[in-house]
């Protein structure tokens, strides 16, 4: 690395995204709503649901408004990029290829401390859960690997194993910098050139100025019409609603409105609608073998 | 054959969760001893386990190749069964013979515990270990029990993570059998980034040490051993010790293969935070030791533990720094914000958050906490009204400030609320009580220091015990969701370890009483949760089934004063006299089962001396008891109550209890009822368990 200058926030990115076309991914794009991450994107949370293999990656601007600090916390931003790969089914080489992605960043496997530490991820709002690891890199979380067990409240039938990269954290890494905002976007230009007013006014707007009364109403108005697209089938723009109604509620969690009991009720309901749209989804894709039928409809099981 | 030979199995996975290893580890070394148990192959010592977070394995130094051709004796159906009457092997004396493999004139019969039986003997010819190993290791490996499992293969296998690859050898000699979609060979796999990533093993007696070459220490206890070592040393290079946490070293020692300890810093600004926050981010984020000094304050630095032979120490220590840094930053953050704010104003936003659906805000909780409270301070005078009375009102206003509600700190709860009354100009009294009042959490768990923390702690929870219950969260069987026995048996051990005078009915009732409208069928089941507590706190502190009884029908309601008297029983019980005083009295209890009988015995209606001697003294006991059971001197009272064994043999000898004549008969039944309730003073003697009785609940 003391060689060549370090990748920049956007090589980093393509790096990343060509590393897993050559394992055999498809390079799809981001989202075009808010998301807490890269899960939500319909590549990852309707195309999970299949018995039909599904290998993809694709980068994903996330938001979590109330991680936002005005931008100056060196680390917590309240808008970050994911790098997400999802292999359906996941390979029995996958730890392998992983590393193999941090080597083709430029990260030597063997000078630096890499634990796949126990994390096992659930997404309550949206039914999902899985067993895997937080990778950490000398103490700092990069990437959450997961094996889906159960998604939308279904059993998967064909385990696939999602990689989400935190890929301000890898860039901070490989350029050697304190501060997320010193992050080099490419050479001319730095993370927070791009994105500190970003942050300000964002960290703003999530933590005092967003209209509780508003997005209240939102909620309960975006909720009502998911529901009655997912009622007629149109699967994605029924899913897209739901995506919304997510993050309306983080955005009042984020201002502070929701209390402990509440918060339980709106998850539940986001819930809800995740469910129904991932029943919406197999219905239509595999009609054959009808979801609600049988294996599916399997609860948690960590037995 | 008699060659002795070294057996190794490793299961090798990726990352297994830390918290599961010694358990599986452990189990199945367990389950292979009962393998080669049950088949009859022998083996030498005990096995060894080995793990680390990408293996579990057992190793045996000699383990019989095989096991010769040897006769065994089966044993069949009971005699009776097996003969008629003619002394002709019946049908199912046949069908034994048969399935053993032998004629049935060869069966005999052999006495058992449980009767005579019959009995075959046959021939097992000789075979291979390997291909026992082999046929049932497959089956071993599925009934290790792991707290959580997952899938990952299409045919359901489960297991915490996926097996990878599985190494069995007997000898130089595979063993091979299918597991988890793999084949079990000799290959085993180094650290990730050795050299030498995948190990050809030529025999198990070199496992330890081929894979220490491979950078893996595959025993824990060796890497406890160097973990401890090099924390002691470097930290002694800043003149400081470790804060050696013991969960967070085993967990350090799981999550190593080969483990290297590195001193890092921070600044020295953030010594200002509370030690317990800087102490929980570096254990509960990073997992980094904190160092203190001489004086027990922490000093800017910590340990990381990396995992890799070859690190870049300076810069992965400069990584660890920067992310404790950031944490810091952060616990600096919420800390600030939480002073600004102060408990006082957090109180009023407690009335704004529901605590438990249908049960109220937390600002309700705390006023429920300061009447029962109130309600205690009269069972534990040296607890101060006033100081609990604030502690009451402050204790739960720390789960709505930042830092308790991020997720790493959660574990601070209480903590953090002292740390900040006491900022904020609380009484170190108050202070301590908030901080200590979520103790025990478990039974490992320090019990609260001071009087009041103990007071709030039981108020605490038993106001959650009486609220979940009010909810209809009764926990049954193994479902407890929300850990009500374990808060139970918490605040059974404040009473008892401080001996204090509560009575839990009254405790119980005073809470029920802080409700509106609670359901009397949920209510009603409250006190005998407290018994089912009370005896399981009893059996804890050995004191055997029945004696718990003994007591606790009598002082159920007064745990302190249930121990100390099953306690003294205990003593008692030993007397020679004991016995015949638990016979009389359970006589007493047999009479007087079905009778329906109150009153006190009127002396003139005596006919017998029998009657009149145990009256005169049971009488002239009963002023003496009563100040020795007052006092806690249980010992006095059995003694005055043995004092009662003769008069009350004797009236057994020589009196008819139930006369023909009625008035005779129901002044004698009265008389019992006198005695008995002397007795029922102090315990219920009649539940207790003598030699060659059948025990009964």
């Amino acid at each position: 690395m003391a060689n060549r200058p370090a990748l920049t926030m956007q090589e980093l990115m393509s790096r990343l995204l060509d590393y897993w076309a050559s394992q055999g991914c498809a390079k799809l794009v981001p989202y075009n709503s808010e998301v807490g991450a890269a899960t939500f994107n319909p590549f990852t949370f309707l195309r999970v649901l299949d018995s039909t293999p599904w290998n993809v990656v694709y980068h994903e601007p996330c938001k979590r408004p109330r991680d936002g600090r005005y931008g100056k916390n060196p680390l917590r931003v309240q808008q970050f990029y994911q790098v997400q790969v999802i292999m359906k089914p996941s390979p029995p080489d996958i730890q392998d290829r992983y590393l193999g992605s941090l080597r083709a960043l430029g990260i030597d496997l063997k000078k630096n401390d890499i634990r796949f530490t126990e994390d096992d991820w659930d997404s309550p709002t949206i039914g999902a859960w899985g067993l895997g690891w937080q990778v950490d890199l000398n103490g700092i979380e990069i990437t959450q690997f997961t094996y889906f067990q159960q998604c939308g409240s279904i059993d998967l039938k064909l385990i696939p194993v999602e990689l989400s990269y935190g890929i301000e954290r890898i860039a901070m890494f490989l350029q050697d910098v304190d501060s997320i905002m010193d992050v080099k976007w490419n050479r001319a230009m730095t993370w927070g050139d791009v994105y500190r007013m970003n942050e300000e006014e964002w960290s703003a707007f999530n933590l005092e100025e967003a209209d509780v009364a508003l997005y209240r109403d939102l909620f309960e108005k975006y909720e009502s019409e998911a529901k009655r697209l997912l009622d007629k089938g149109l699967v994605l723009p029924g899913y897209d609603h739901v995506i919304k109604c997510s993050h309306f509620f983080n955005l009042l969690e984020a201002r502070g409105s929701i209390s402990v009991s509440e918060r339980q009720k709106y998850i539940g309901r986001v819930r809800r609608l995740a469910r129904q749209a991932a029943f919406a989804y197999l219905n239509k894709v595999e009609p054959e073998d009808p979801a609600g039928q049988s294996p599916r409809q399997g609860k948690s099981t960590t037995g | 054959m008699l060659e002795m030979l070294p057996f190794l199995l490793e299961v090798g996975t990726e990352e297994v969760p830390q918290s599961f290893l010694r358990p599986a580890a452990e189990q199945l070394s367990r389950l292979v001893q009962t393998l080669l148990e049950d088949a009859g192959i022998g083996f030498e010592g005990t096995l060894e386990r080995f793990w680390t977070l990408r293996r579990i394995a057992v190793m045996s130094p000699a383990v019989r190749a095989a096991v010769p051709a040897h006769e065994v004796e089966v044993q069949g159906p009971p005699r009776k069964a097996a003969f008629d009457s003619d002394g002709k092997p019946t049908r199912t004396a046949r069908g034994f013979a048969k399935s053993q493999g032998c004629r049935s004139e060869d069966l005999y019969v052999n006495k058992t515990d449980r009767g005579e039986y019959v009995f075959a003997r046959k021939t097992v010819p000789e075979f291979r270990t390997a291909d026992i190993l082999a046929n049932s290791l497959p089956k071993t490996l599925a009934a290790v029990e792991f707290p959580k499992t997952m899938r990952w293969l299409a045919d359901g296998t489960r297991f915490p993570r996926p097996v990878r690859w599985l190494v069995c050898m007997l000898g130089s000699e595979a063993v091979e059998f299918e597991f988890a979609g793999l084949r079990a060979g000799r290959t085993t796999r180094g650290h990730r980034n050795s050299e030498q990533r995948v190990v050809e093993l030529t025999s198990p007696a070199e496992y330890e040490h081929a894979l220490a070459k491979a950078n893996v220490v595959v025993s824990p206890e060796r890497r406890r051993q160097t973990v401890v070592t090099a924390l002691k040393k470097l930290a002694a290079s800043v003149n400081a010790e470790p804060v050696l946490d013991e969960e967070l070293l085993e967990e350090t020692v799981n999550i190593t293969e080969w483990p290297v300890p590195i001193l890092s810093r921070f600044r020295a600004e953030h010594l200002e935070l509370p030690a317990e926050v800087l102490v929980t981010a570096l254990k509960k984020h990073q997992r980094c030791f904190a160092l203190r000094n001489e004086e027990r304050n922490l000093v800017p630095h910590f340990v990381a533990v990396a995992n890799t032979p070859d690190c870049d120490a300076e810069k992965v220590g400069r990584w660890y720094e920067d992310a404790a840094e950031s944490r810091f930053e952060d616990a600096g953050f919420f800390f600030q914000a939480d002073i600004r704010t102060g408990l006082e104003t957090l109180v009023e936003t407690e009335k704004r958050v529901t605590w438990i659906e249908g049960m109220g805000s937390y600002f309700d909780k705390t006023q429920r906490l300061r009447a029962i409270c109130q309600h205690l301070a009269r069972a534990v005078p040296e607890a101060d009204e006033t100081t609990l009375d604030r502690a009451a009102l402050l204790c739960k206003a720390d789960l709505l400030t930042n830092m308790v509600r991020e997720k790493e700190f959660t574990s601070l709860q209480g903590v953090i609320g002292g740390i900040y009354a006491r900022l904020q100009g609380e009484t170190d009294a108050v202070a301590d009580a908030i901080s200590e009042h979520y103790r025990p959490q478990s039974s490992a768990d320090r019990l609260p220091a001071t009087a009041a923390g103990a007071v709030l702690s039981i108020a605490d929870k038993t106001d959650n015990i009486v609220a979940t219950f009010l909810t209809g969260q009764v926990p049954t069987g193994s479902e407890d969701p929300f850990a009500l026995r374990r808060q139970a048996a918490g605040l059974l051990a404040i009473i008892l370890n401080r001996n204090l005078a509560v009575d839990i009915p009254g405790l119980v009732r005073a809470t029920l009483g802080l409700f509106a409208d609670p359901d009397p069928k949920l209510a009603g089941l409250i006190p005998d949760f407290f018994l089912e507590r009370e005896t399981q706190a009893m059996a804890e502190r050995d004191v055997p089934y029945d004696i718990a009884q003994a007591v606790l029908a009598t002082s159920g309601s007064l745990p302190a004063r249930a121990l100390a008297t099953a306690r003294a029983l205990l003593h008692f019980r030993t007397r020679p006299e004991f016995e015949k005083l638990v016979i009389g009295q359970k006589r007493v209890a047999n009479i007087l089962r079905d009778q329906d009988v109150d009153g006190d015995p009127d002396p003139k209606l005596f006919a017998e001396p029998a009657e009149k001697e145990l009256y005169q003294q049971a009488v002239a006991v009963a002023p003496e008891l009563a100040p020795a059971v007052a006092g806690a001197d249980f010992d006095k009272a059995f003694e005055l109550l043995l004092g009662l064994r003769p008069p009350i043999d004797r009236l057994f000898d020589e009196v008819l209890v139930m006369a023909e004549d009625q008035r005779l008969r129901a002044n004698r039944l009265r008389l019992l009822l006198f005695v008995r309730s002397l007795f029922r003073e102090v315990a219920d003697l009649s539940k207790v368990v003598i030699e060659g009785e059948p025990a009964s609940a």
